[in-house]
Order: C-alpha cells, then sequence, then structure tokens
C-alpha cells in the first residue's frame, strides 16, 4: 500500500507538472535510458518496466541476495532450452503486465504505455548491448535500478556462450550443480515476489536493544545468586585459610597416629623399636588404660606413667635435688644482699644516714660527757646559741626563703621530695625558735578534762574565791616588765575582780537549784541564806520578762545556745582565739540547724554585737553587770530586773541548769592555754549535732527537734517553692520573647496621660471580620501537673554533643532509629559470644592480604570462620 | 558500647556469664549458612526472619519472671521501654517548623518512599532478632551460673515476728561461723561519733572516727590493715576506686591517703567538707560542704572538673544515683536537688520535706526509688521515674539521719540509736511490718548506716564506735567478676590490670545525665529544647566569628598604602639609614646652628626685662 501511495504521489506530481509527459518521453526517452539503464539488455526489458514503477523506493532498498540466487537459478534452468528462453520472458511479462495493471490508475497505465513505447524504441540499442554488457556485468557492481538485468545478463551471457559446446560439459555441470546449490526449491513461488519496506530505524533498533538486553540480561544471571547471599551476609570474611585453619594444624598426637614407616631408615628404627619392647609398651599402655577406663579413674596413689616417665623419685635423689636447690638459694640470696649493700652505698640517702648515724652516737657520747664534765656542756649551750644566731641571721628555717617560695607556689604539684625538705626546714626552724624562747615551752600540751558534775564545779568555783588571790599575786610577782605597768595591773585586777564574781555567782545558782529541788519552798530563806545576796543583783530574768522577749518557746532554746556563745565570749576576754573559734563553730551551727531563718541570723548577729559592748563595757562596776549566760533574757532590759522575785530562780532552774555547762567549761579555761587537741575537742562536740540534750527546756522532744532543724514552715516552704517553679517557667519559656514585644513601653499610650481611652474599634458581622489570632499556649513542661517538682528544661550543651539535632539520612522517625542502636553491646550484659556476635564487623580481611576478586563459581560449603 | 553502660538494673544484671557455653540454638546458626562462595558468610533476610520467630516462640513458651528478664535484657534497660514510648509520642507531635525546607523536604521525600524503609526493615530485624537471641542465652547462662539466692528470714508461724530475732540469736543459733562473725562491736568511745564506709568489693571497710581516727579494716582477715590519727576534725571519709585510696574530709580540706595511711594528695579546692561521694564510672570524686559548692574532681587526673553554686546553703547529704550517677543533695529547707557535671543548674528540684530538714538519702540499684528521712521524723519513699511520693514510714524516738539501700533492695534506716529495716517490697508499696531492728542502746546516736556489698552485713557507726550486724538476704548473692573493682577476692595483678581496664573504660563526666540512654539520641522536638537549640547555635556561631576576627587582628596587618612599595622608594628609603659621614656632619653643624641661635634669643630676652625670673602666676603683669 505504501508503495502504492509514494507511487500516486509521485504521479501527480508529474501529471501537475506535465513535465516530462509521453511526448518528451518520446523525445529525450533514450537520454534517460541511456543514462539509466545503460547496461539493460532485450532480456530485461519486460523487467525494466516494473522496475521504473518501483524507481521512487527502490533507490534505498537493498535486496537480500536470495532474491539473485532464484533469479539465477530460473536463468540457468532455462538456459538449457537455448531459445525457448526469450519467449519464456516474454510470456511472463505479458502475465505480470495485466496483474499490475489491475492495481494501477489510468495514470499508472499511461507509464505502462510509455514503457511500451519504450521497448518498441528501445530494441535496436538492447540487441546491440551483449558485448558491452560483457565484462561490465562481472565487475560492475550493479546499482540497485537494474538488479535483475545484471545478475541475469551476466551468468547467463556466460553459460550460454558455451552451451552447445562438446568439450564443456564437465563445466557446464559444475556450473549446474552450483547454481542449483544455492537455489531453493521453491523458486517458482519467490521469484517474483517484491521486496517488503524496510521498518522505521525506531523500531528496529528497539528490537535490536531487546535482543541486546536479553543477552545481557542472562549474561548477568549468573552473578545474581552470589550478588544476593554476599548482599544478604552479615559478615564478608575475605581471610583465606580461614576454614583450613583447624585441619593445617599439626599437633604431636596426630603425627603420631598417622606415623609409618616409609623411608629405609624409618623401618630400619621401627626393626630396632619393636626389638627392644616398644610393642610390649604399647600394649602395656593399653591395657593400663583399659584398666583405668573400668576402674573410673585413679584409685591408686596417683603416680600413673604417662610419657615422661615416672613421676616417683628415690629418696636420695630428692635429696640430692632438695640440696642442689637449697645452695642456689643461698648463692642467690646471698648475691642479692650484695647488690643491696653496693646500692645503698652508692646513695645519696645512705650517706645521710649515716651521716645522722654518727651524730647521734656523738650526741649520745656528749650526753655521757657531760654528766662528768660541765665545761662539755657549757661548749654545747655556746655551740647552740651560734645555731640560734646563724638562724637568726639568715632566716633559712623559714619558709620565707626564695627556694621555700618557690616551692609552695608549686602548690600541689610539690615534689613529694621537696615537700618532704620544706616540712624539714620549717621543723628545724620551730624547734630554733622555740629553743631561743627557753627550754621548756614544750610541755603545754596538758589536756583538760570537762567534768560536767556539779561537785566538781562548786569545788572549783570556792577554790577560785577563796585561793585566787593567792594565785594572782604569785603569778604576779614572776611577772615583770610589762605586767608592771599601772593600766596592766589595774586590768588584771579587774579581772580577777569579774573571775571572782562570776563564780560567786554560779556558787548562788547552784545553791538556787538545790533549793529548789527541795520540798520545802524557802523564797524567803533562801533569800536570807544567801550570803551573797546583797552584792549580787538576781541572775535569772522575770517571768514577764521571759516572756516579752521569748514569746515562744523555741527562741528559750535558741537563746539559751547564744547564751552560751556570749559566756565564752565574755569570760575568756583574755582569750580571744579560743573564743573565736567556738564562736565561729556556733554560727555553723546555727547556720546548719536553722538554716535560712532570716529572723534567727539577725537575732544572732544582735547577740554578738551586744557581747561586744559588754566586753567593751567591763569596767562597770560588777553589781550591775547581768549574768551573761542568760544574756538573751537581759535583752533590752536593764532596770526591771532590779526587784525580781527569787520564784522566778525557780522556774527557771531548769534554763540555768545547761549554763552550768558553760560556766564550767568558763572556769576551767581560766588558765586559757590554746592547745591543738582542745580545739578539735571542742569543735567535734559543737559539730555533733545535740540529739540528746532530754529536758533541756520545758520544750517537747518534737519542738525542740523541730528548733534545731528549724525552717520555713509547710504552707511557707510549699509557696516559695512554687515561686521558684513559676520563675523557673518564665525563664524556659518559649514564648517570652514574643510576650515582651507585645509590651513595649509607651505602645498604645502615644496620646499620653489623660487622654480619653481610646474609641473600640467597630463591630463588624462575624464574616467580614479578620480572623481571630490564635493564643499561644505555652509549651507543655514535663513538669506540668507535679507538684512540688521542678525539671528543668534547660538545654544542656555539653549532653547535646553526644546527641544529634535532626533525624538521621535513612531513618524517618526517632523511635525507627532509637529501635537500630537499642540494646547493649558490652560483655557486661552478654555472654562472650553473644557480644562477638553483636559487634562483628561487616567486612573481614587479613592485612596485606590480597582480595581475590569475586567468581561465579559457587564453591563447596566451608567451616564458620573462627573468631 | 557507651549506652546505659553505667546499669546494673534492678535485676541481678549481667553477672558470670563470662564464662558460659553457648547454648545448642547458637551454635546452628553458625552452621545453616548456605552461602556457597567462599567469602560470604552468615544468614540470609529469610534465615533470619525464621530464627526471630523460633526465638519469639521460644520466648513465649517461658514462665512469666524469665520472660521479663529476657525482655530487660532485650530492650537495654528498664527504661528503654518508657523512653521508646515517649519517642512515639514525641514523633507523632513533631515540630518541623524549625527545619529547613531542604530538611524538611527530605524528610518528607525519606517517608515517602517505601524502600528505604525496607532497607532499614531488613537491617533492624536482623539486629533485633540478634539481640533476642543473645538476650535469651544471657538469660540461660545467668540460670546456671547465678546458683545462689539470697534468703530472707521468713515466719513459721502467725505469732512470730521477724523483728523479733535479736543479733544475738541469730549468731548462737542461726549462723552458719563465718557468717556469724561478721556479728561484731567495736567500742572506741575516745575519738567518737564514728562513721563507716565500705569499698565497692565489700572486702576493706573505712572507720572514720570524728576526732580524727582513721582506720581500714580487710573483712576477710578481721584485721587492721592501716590505722591513723589526724589530730583534727574528719567530717566524711570514702573509699576511691578501690580498697587502697581513700579521701577523708578534714577540718579544711579533703586529703587522699593511700593504704599506708601516707598522704598522696591535699585537695585544696574543697573546703570545709560535709559529704563525699565517689562515682566509680567516671573516676569522680563529689564533695559537698559549708559554703554549698557542689565539685567534682577527677581523680585519675586531678583536674576539677565542674563545680556548681547550689545557692542552698551548707549541705549534710550527698548520695550518688548508681543507676545514671546523677548526684542527689538533701537540703536544710527540705529539698533534694539532682545534679550533674554537665549542669550549672539542677537537673530536678522536689520538695520532699515541707517545713523540715532533708537529713538523709538512700537510692537504690535500679535508681528507681528514693527514699529521704527529714526533720519530720518521716521516711519518704520517691519513685524516681515519675519524681513522685508513694508512701512513707515513721521513725519514733529521733529523726533518721542515716539510711542505706542494699543490692537486694532492702532499706534500713537510722534513727536515735535504733536502726529498722525493711524489706524490699517495702519500697513499692506501704508495708505494715519492718524486717528486722537493732538497738544500740548504751552506744549513743547513730551517725552512718552502711549495708555490705556482697553480703548480709551492715555496718553501723555510732557514738560508741562501731557495730556490725547481719541482716539476712541484704547482699547480692552473685559476684560479678566482670564488673571493675567488685571482686572482693581480687590479688594484687588482677587489681592492676582492673585499674588500668577502668581507667581505659572511664566515661566522660560530660555523660551524666538523667536518662543515661540519652547518649547517642536524637534530641527532642518540642519547642523549648528547639529554641534553646537555636540560640546555642547563634550563639556559638557569633563566639567563632569573634574568634576568628580577634585572630585576624593579632596577625600583622598589611601595609596597604598605594605609592609605599614603589622600588624606587624603597631603595630611598634605605638610603636614608645609611650612615653618611658627610650627612652626619651637615646634622651636626645644624644642630650647633640651632643652638646658638636659641641662645642668642635668651640672651636677648635676658637683656630685655627679667619677667621670666617672675612667678607664672604674676607674669602677665611684666608683659603687659
Amino acid at each position: 500500500m505504501a508503495r502504492n501511495q509514494i507511487d500516486d504521489s509521485d504521479d501527480e506530481e508529474i501529471d501537475e507538472d506535465e513535465a516530462f509527459n509521453s511526448e518528451d518521453e518520446l523525445k529525450y526517452g533514450e537520454y534517460f535510458v541511456s543514462k539509466k539503464k545503460s547496461k539493460s539488455t532485450v532480456k530485461k526489458i519486460g523487467h525494466d518496466s516494473e522496475s521504473d514503477d518501483d524507481s521512487g523506493s527502490d533507490e534505498e532498498e537493498s535486496e537480500p541476495d536470495d532474491d539473485y540466487s532464484k533469479d539465477w537459478a530460473d536463468d540457468s534452468d532455462e538456459e538449457d532450452d537455448g531459445g525457448q528462453y526469450m519467449l519464456d520472458l516474454l510470456n511472463n511479462l505479458d502475465k505480470q503486465v495485466p496483474g499490475k495493471e489491475e492495481k494501477k490508475s489510468d495514470k499508472a497505465k499511461t507509464e505502462n504505455y510509455n514503457g511500451k513505447i519504450r521497448l518498441n524504441h528501445v530494441p535496436a540499442a538492447a540487441v546491440q548491448m551483449p558485448e558491452s554488457e560483457f565484462g561490465a556485468g562481472v565487475v560492475s557492481v550493479p546499482s540497485a535500478a537494474d538488479n535483475f538485468g545484471s545478475n541475469k545478463l551476466t551468468l547467463d551471457s556466460l553459460m550460454s556462450g558455451i552451451s552447445d559446446t562438446q568439450g564443456f560439459t564437465q563445466v557446464q555441470r559444475t556450473m549446474r550443480a552450483l547454481s542449483s546449490g544455492t537455489g531453493g526449491s521453491d523458486v517458482g513461488t519467490k521469484k517474483l515476489e517484491t521486496t517488503q519496506a524496510p521498518v522505521a530505524r525506531v523500531v528496529s533498533e528497539r528490537a535490536s536493544r531487546k535482543v541486546h538486553y536479553e543477552a545481557t540480561t542472562e549474561d548477568m544471571t549468573q552473578w545474581k545468586d552470589i550478588i544476593h547471599t554476599q548482599r544478604d551476609a552479615e559478615t564478608l570474611d575475605f581471610r583465606v585459610n580461614k576454614g583450613g585453619a583447624k585441619a593445617s594444624r599439626v599437633t604431636k598426637d596426630g603425627l603420631i597416629d598417622k606415623f609409618e614407616a616409609r623411608t629405609e631408615f624409618e623401618e630400619e628404627l621401627a626393626k630396632a623399636l619393636e626389638v627392644a619392647g616398644m610393642e610390649d609398651e604399647k600394649a602395656m599402655e593399653m591395657r593400663e588404660k583399659q584398666r583405668l577406663g573400668l576402674d573410673d579413674g585413679f584409685e591408686d596413689d596417683g603416680c600413673v606413667d604417662d610419657d615422661l616417665g615416672s613421676n616417683r623419685i628415690s629418696i636420695e635423689e630428692y635429696k640430692k635435688r632438695h640440696g642442689e636447690l637449697a645452695k642456689m638459694r643461698a648463692l642467690m640470696f646471698y648475691e642479692e644482699q650484695k647488690r643491696h649493700r653496693i646500692n645503698k652505698i652508692k646513695s645519696k640517702k645512705y650517706r645521710k644516714i649515716q651521716k645522722r648515724k654518727r651524730e647521734r652516737e656523738k650526741d649520745a657520747e656528749d650526753e655521757g660527757a657531760r654528766l662528768d664534765d660541765p665545761s662539755i656542756d657549757r661548749e654545747k649551750m655556746e655551740k647552740e646559741e651560734m645555731d640560734r644566731m646563724k638562724e637568726r641571721m639568715t632566716l633559712a628555717h623559714k619558709n620565707t626563703s626564695k627556694w621555700a617560695r618557690r616551692v609552695l607556689r608549686r602548690g600541689a604539684k610539690m615534689d613529694p621530695d621537696e615537700r618532704r625538705a620544706l616540712s624539714l626546714q620549717i621543723a628545724k626552724g620551730d624547734e630554733l625558735r622555740r629553743k631561743v624562747m627557753g627550754e621548756d615551752s614544750g610541755d603545754e600540751q596538758g589536756s583538760h578534762d570537762e567534768d560536767d558534775s556539779e561537785e566538781v564545779l562548786l569545788k572549783k568555783a570556792k577554790d577560785i574565791l577563796s585561793e585566787k588571790c593567792d594565785i594572782t599575786e604569785e603569778s604576779l610577782g614572776k611577772r615583770k616588765g610589762l605586767f608592771e605597768l599601772d593600766f596592766m595591773k589595774r586590768g588584771m585586777e579587774q579581772q580577777r575582780a569579774r573571775a571572782k564574781e562570776e563564780a560567786r555567782r554560779l556558787l548562788e545558782e547552784l545553791e538556787a537549784n538545790e533549793a529548789a529541788m527541795m520540798p520545802t519552798d524557802s523564797d524567803d530563806d533562801s533569800d536570807r541564806e544567801t550570803p551573797t545576796k546583797k552584792i549580787t543583783k538576781p541572775k535569772v530574768a522575770s517571768e514577764e520578762e521571759t516572756t516579752k522577749v521569748l514569746p515562744e518557746g523555741k527562741l528559750v532554746a535558741s537563746s539559751l545556745e547564744f547564751g552560751k556563745s556570749d559566756a565564752f565570749g565574755v569570760t575568756l576576754a583574755n582569750n580571744d582565739d579560743v573564743a573565736e573559734i567556738t564562736q565561729n563553730e556556733l554560727e555553723d551551727i546555727v547556720d546548719t540547724t536553722a538554716s535560712s531563718s532570716n529572723k534567727r541570723k539577725k537575732k544572732n548577729k544582735k547577740k554578738k554585737g551586744r557581747g561586744d559592748n559588754e566586753d567593751d563595757s567591763n569596767a562597770v562596776p560588777v553589781e550591775e553587770e547581768e549574768n551573761p549566760w542568760l544574756a538573751a533574757a537581759k535583752d533590752g532590759s536593764t532596770s526591771a530586773s532590779k526587784s525580781k522575785p527569787p520564784a522566778a530562780i525557780k522556774a527557771k532552774t531548769s534554763s540555768v541548769k545547761i549554763d552550768i555547762n558553760a560556766a564550767a567549761s568558763l572556769l576551767v579555761d581560766v588558765p586559757a592555754k590554746k592547745t591543738q587537741e582542745k580545739a578539735v575537742d571542742s569543735a567535734a562536740q559543737m559539730e555533733t549535732p545535740k540529739r540528746t540534750d532530754v529536758g533541756l527546756a520545758s520544750l517537747s522532744q518534737a519542738e525542740l527537734v523541730k528548733c534545731a532543724f528549724a525552717s520555713p514552715d509547710d504552707l511557707e516552704a510549699e509557696r516559695e517553692f512554687q515561686e521558684e517553679k513559676e520563675r523557673m517557667k518564665e525563664r524556659d519559656d518559649p514564648t517570652r520573647q514574643k510576650k515582651e514585644e507585645k509590651t513595649v513601653s509607651g505602645w498604645g499610650s502615644w496620646a499620653g496621660a489623660g487622654a480619653p481611652p481610646p474609641r473600640k474599634p467597630r463591630q463588624l458581622p462575624k464574616h467580614l471580620s479578620a480572623p481571630l489570632k490564635k493564643i499561644e499556649q505555652p509549651a507543655k513542661r514535663k513538669d506540668d501537673g507535679m507538684g512540688t517538682v521542678i525539671i528543668n528544661e534547660k538545654r544542656l550543651k555539653k549532653i547535646a554533643q553526644f546527641q544529634m539535632s535532626e533525624i538521621p539520612y535513612p531513618y524517618r522517625s526517632r523511635q525507627e532509629y532509637e529501635k537500630a542502636i537499642a540494646g547493649n553491646l558490652g560483655t557486661e550484659w552478654n555472654t562472650i559470644s553473644g557480644t562477638k556476635d553483636l559487634t562483628r564487623p561487616s567486612v573481614i580481611v587479613r592485612a596485606g592480604k590480597v582480595i581475590k576478586p569475586i567468581s561465579k563459581k559457587a564453591k563447596a560449603k566451608r567451616a564458620p570462620a573462627k573468631f | 558500647m557507651f549506652r546505659s553502660r553505667h546499669l546494673p538494673t534492678s535485676f541481678p544484671p549481667t553477672n558470670h556469664i563470662t564464662m558460659s557455653s553457648p547454648p545448642a540454638a547458637k551454635k546452628q546458626k553458625h552452621t545453616n549458612n548456605t552461602a556457597g562462595n567462599s567469602i560470604s558468610r552468615g544468614p540470609s533476610h529469610s534465615q533470619i526472619i525464621q530464627r526471630r520467630q523460633k526465638a519469639k516462640d521460644a520466648l513465649s513458651s517461658l514462665p512469666a519472671d524469665k520472660k521479663a528478664s529476657v525482655l530487660e535484657r532485650y530492650h537495654g534497660s528498664s527504661t528503654a521501654s518508657h523512653r521508646l514510648h515517649t519517642l512515639r509520642h514525641d514523633d507523632k507531635h513533631e515540630d518541623t517548623s524549625n527545619l529547613s525546607s531542604y530538611q524538611l523536604r527530605n524528610l518528607q521525600k525519606r517517608r515517602s518512599n517505601p524502600n528505604t524503609h525496607r532497607g532499614i526493615q531488613r537491617f533492624a530485624e536482623c539486629k533485633e532478632t540478634k539481640r533476642l537471641e543473645n538476650a535469651m542465652e544471657a538469660m540461660h547462662a545467668e540460670e546456671i551460673l547465678h546458683d545462689y539466692n539470697s534468703g530472707l528470714i521468713e515466719v513459721e508461724t502467725d505469732m512470730e515476728r521477724t523483728t523479733q530475732l535479736t543479733q544475738e540469736k541469730l549468731k548462737q543459733d542461726m549462723l552458719e561461723e563465718n557468717v556469724a562473725r561478721n556479728i561484731y562491736n567495736l567500742e572506741l568511745q575516745d575519738y567518737s561519733p564514728y562513721i563507716m564506709r565500705y569499698d565497692r568489693s565489700g572486702r576493706y571497710s573505712l572507720l572514720c572516727g570524728r576526732k580524727g581516727h582513721v582506720a581500714v579494716i580487710d573483712q576477710h582477715t578481721m584485721g587492721l590493715s592501716t590505722e591513723f590519727h589526724l589530730g583534727e576534725v574528719t567530717r566524711d571519709a570514702c573509699f576511691l576506686h578501690n580498697g587502697t585510696m581513700m579521701a577523708v574530709a578534714q577540718e579544711r580540706n579533703v586529703f587522699i591517703y593511700d593504704e599506708n595511711g601516707a598522704e598522696v594528695h591535699r585537695l585544696d579546692g574543697h573546703k570545709r567538707v560535709f559529704g563525699m561521694e565517689f562515682l566509680p564510672y567516671h573516676w569522680l570524686l563529689a564533695t559537698i560542704g559549708h559554703a554549698g559548692f557542689l565539685q567534682y574532681q577527677d581523680t585519675s587526673t586531678g583536674e576539677i572538673v565542674s563545680q556548681h553554686r547550689t545557692k542552698m546553703g551548707p549541705c549534710h547529704t550527698l548520695r550518688q544515683n548508681p543507676h545514671n550517677a546523677v548526684l542527689h543533695l538533701g537540703h536544710t529547707n527540705g529539698t533534694v536537688t539532682l545534679w550533674s557535671p554537665s549542669s550549672s543548674e539542677y537537673l530536678v528540684k522536689m520538695l520532699c520535706h515541707k517545713g523540715s530538714a532533708v537529713t538523709s538519702l538512700a537510692i537504690d540499684r535500679s535508681g528507681t526509688y528514693m527514699a529521704t528521712g527529714g526533720g519530720d521524723n518521716k521516711v519518704r519513699i520517691w519513685d524516681l521515674r515519675m519524681y513522685k511520693e508513694t508512701h512513707y514510714y515513721k521513725t519514733y524516738g529521733g529523726p533518721p539521719v542515716c539510711m542505706d539501700i542494699s543490692q537486694t533492695g532492702i532499706l534500713g534506716v537510722g534513727h536515735g540509736c535504733h536502726a529498722n529495716f525493711w524489706r524490699g517490697e517495702g519500697l513499692k508499696v506501704k508495708v505494715d511490718d519492718m524486717y528486722m531492728k537493732h538497738e544500740c542502746s548504751g552506744s549513743g546516736p547513730l551517725e552512718s548506716a552502711r549495708f555490705r556489698p556482697f553480703e548480709d552485713v551492715c555496718g553501723i557507726g555510732h557514738a560508741g564506735g562501731v557495730s556490725s550486724i547481719v541482716i539476712p538476704g541484704s547482699g547480692e548473692p552473685n559476684l560479678d567478676s566482670n564488673e571493675h573493682f567488685t571482686n572482693p577476692y581480687m590479688d594484687n595483678k588482677q587489681r592492676r590490670e582492673t585499674e588500668v581496664r577502668s581507667l581505659l573504660e572511664k566515661l566522660r563526666p560530660d555523660m551524666i545525665a538523667l536518662d543515661p540512654d540519652v547518649i547517642g539520641s536524637i534530641e527532642e522536638s518540642n519547642l523549648i529544647q528547639k529554641q534553646q537549640r537555636l540560640r546555642d547555635l547563634a550563639e556559638s556561631a557569633d563566639a567563632k566569628k569573634a574568634a576568628e576576627k580577634e585572630a585576624s587582628k593579632s596577625k600583622k596587618q598589611k601595609k596597604k598604602m598605594r605609592g609605599r612599595n614603589k622600588i624606587s622608594k624603597k631603595l630611598a628609603r634605605k638610603q636614608k639609614n645609611v650612615i653618611d659621614e658627610g650627612t652626619e656632619k651637615l646634622k651636626e653643624a645644624r644642630e650647633q646652628e640651632r643652638v646658638e641661635k636659641e641662645r642668642e634669643q635668651k640672651n636677648r630676652n635676658d637683656g630685655d626685662d627679667h619677667d621670666n625670673d617672675a612667678p607664672a602666676a604674676l607674669r602677665r603683669f611684666f608683659n603687659a
């Protein structure tokens, strides 16, 4: 069909143009023919017309070779008939032409007509052609237009020349065989078929791709299995020989089992062994083994013979060996000792030790000599004096030297040797200094014992009252220099008076206690009986006073405590250090126990201030001074306590009791030696919270404990906590920034103060009004609804460095990722094999080994890898 | 590796699975690989699925308790499943507003692509299967190796009470000799009150008298291994990583002593310390004291890792959470705060005792329960997963001053001169009867109570010295030789090796977080965190910029003035520096000329008037 159409269009074009009509053909046909079909023959005429028809498409068409051969066969068959050939040809032509004409339009007919005309027109030339055709037909490549003609022409013409010749039968036969061999049996049917038009390039290429793809796929599928297994495999193990490792391991037993005497030498040896009785040995061994197997273990004394022979040795041999061993040991020990000594000799330390030893010996000698000869003693004294002078001049044994300062600056990084040297130096300096001060200041380290019992206190107080004068006078007599000055004397006098006064007061209080404990109520009696009554004021505050100052029981406790501390502060005025220490410690306690109660702290400060005042007002006459132990009671009231009923004493005896402690310590501490041990003691005592002071005041245990750990009460504590939580919430609120922005100062108040309120915006109908702004909810916190718990939501940068900010690539959610990394891998949680399994690398290679390229061939199964 | 490394979980963890032989299922795993190739091994995906199914079947056939233990191993920690739950929630309510458009597109693409999911799924399935199998295996191994059970005392009749049992009776009638020898009483009046601490293995105990007496007792030989007197107040003492080193909080500083009593270090940074704790996995010594400064010092490098101001005054109560190494401080205002070195603020603050101080604190091994004792005479039990009080116990006769929870969860409380013990269920729910009682009558109030690890012993320090009592069922019966420094039978060589290993496995202090699983995970997507992250990023970028600027400033600036670098000028400048005789002379001559000129001027002025001699204030009159 395609061809017809093309023909039509061609024809039409020709028709329209009338460029080359029949007349033209008549005129110029020869030129065209000569140009196009210069090689056409008479035989070809019939075909010619047809080839003209096809001219448009035939140009590109490449005709398969088969067609040629078929034609050839036809030709050769027909050749036998000789002149008949031409006729046949003509007949065929006739047959063919009408068939074509049926399909074709009138214009095609005109063309045929043209062809016929040409046929009539051309013959002379056609007849003349053969000679010229002869060589050209063979040599030249036939053009597409006249394939038929040229092929047939050449062969036939070749054959025809020798057809009748007798001598060429052989050649003819071969030629015929040749042509029949190439020719098909269905020559008749195919002979005149037109060639197919070629398919479009896209289609043909697609087809070729398909073919190629299939081929390649087939090729690749061979790899499929191996690739899949590799991809699925958890581990790729590229270590060579990993399976065979076990096989290649050579063991002694294995070798023995396999052994066979092969070489001459081996055979000879085997024979010799046999003669010597190896077989017997083996048999024995077997028997032994059997026996052991039956008896289930080593029942005899365990000295089973092994390959190495008996493990039993004779006593002589044992002794010999032991002797050898002992000798060796002795030698070694000797050598070691020697080395040790030599090493020692080399060292500086050794020298030092030696030197010190010598010195010590000399000292001992001197000591001995001193007893005999006093001059040596003097000499020694002189030498020491020199030493001291040197020390004074150089100050070498202080930590102020350049070296010492440098060492000290290094602080904690100090070399232990250096540290030792430094401490040694300082110790030496101390010693020298002490010597300068006087020989006997070292033995002041007396410890004091705190006796709380009343009798002892009483005794001590009495002692002070009666003997103190003597003591002080004695001490005064001893003292010289500064102490002889007038004001010093006066000060001492006052101090003594105060001490006496305090002792007196104590006595009185103790007596009052006794009185209170007695069944008879003798308020007046006690007044009368107390010998010191006229001197002393009642020491205990009146009840009104107490209630006024101390409205609550718990404050009594606290004030008592402070009273005690003040007692220290006042009475130990000449021993400020100790007082300070105790004060500090007390503050400590107050801090720790009373927590952050401001009230208490303030009070404490006040007390301290007052204590100082008292210190200052030491010169105040004794009569007017109040009881320092109940300092709290005195607070702010100096006049109220003038006429106090002694009943108050009774009422407050229990509180007075505590003060005895303080008083006792006061009295004991009058000598006021500051020793380290004492400081430790008192500090330790202060540090331990007093939990067992039952009956301390008229308070219940629970109340006391509450006082001791006084802190804001339940509600207040909770309120404070909630406030803090609110603050945290505010701080972490992500919407805070926006809120702040909204409330810029001055915003919405540009009209100034007193301006009328801004008009309300007009209410628009709902569909016209702007959409309501979304009110931002504060972000949800973890501690929302948790009551008294604050969970800090501040992002921790230091932890964030171990975290990822976003979900890493292949994962799609946090959960997925978390699942992938979950689980513990370490040996702490798994069995060892489990850990190895979990942490096995995905590819295992042996360093330096070449990894062979992957091969299609699947090999036999191998043993599992060893890890 | 590092995930929740710190955690011996609530059920006896890990122990002793080192020498286990893999069960049959495990062996099969290796042989059934069908990979025909010489280089690949391991099961295929389909095999994995089969194995997984098999493991699941096996799991479902287990009894409930074993199943629970396997599942706990499988999830990694007790909190892991909870964490997964929260993550799921987080995923659902994810806030992507802060993602860049590129990131968002990427994420969406990933979500829409089923192939990526398949890959991950395969990987995850493979891993999960392995984990499940390993968990089963570990459980089996544990079954074999943990052959001891901790035995609690039980009553035979309803009339009996376990509290009736006294130590004397225990010692006489019920205990074996080697256990009974743990009941003893040391009367040490001179330096009392005492505190008693044990090292991680429970072999050594540390006695520390307030007045400066320090002693170490080897509990195996019952002999004194070290003893020394310090001559000043000692407020607290604890062992460091093992029994050879101890830290003592003295009057001013903290000192470290070795096994011979020799002073190794003085830690100057820690002033007036009241409480100390050693974090074994991080090698950190944490102290708190009078000033309320919480300090962490690395005992392996010696540097102070971090110090936080608690702003809550002096603090006496400091304990560590063994699950996550977070420190719990009990304050005098009744609050408990949780701290880690990575945060300058507390992580959590809870008001535990309203209106009274927190006097003591203890946390159980799984980090789930906390017990606090306060001045209100109550022992409150808290669930740390929710920070919620579950119940409380009352003490009669003094507030609870010391407290400890044993490895098996027995809660010991010391108040006044009593020590009370509640059994493990007492932490979960309120129980009516306590487990045991002990009274140190006549030896003053209790100062400290600590359970000895791996033994059924509790050491009590009090004003009369020290006493050791036996609380049956309080110690973990099975030793874990894999855990560092917990082997009481360790010899010197082992100890040294363990020391090195433990140092190599030391965790960074920054890793301490409330949830140890947070390491290696993705940050939460909630708004607060996100905004803070952005702020942090901006800050760090700014800092970087500033640093760069600084660096560029310090670099020598190139002179870019035009014309200065012309070669002729350069030469000319060079020429200038050449000292030439002629030019020198010329300079001199000029100088001289100038001087002469000046002198002349001066002379002329002198000749004219004396205004220069006049005081400055009057000079103007001369001029006028």
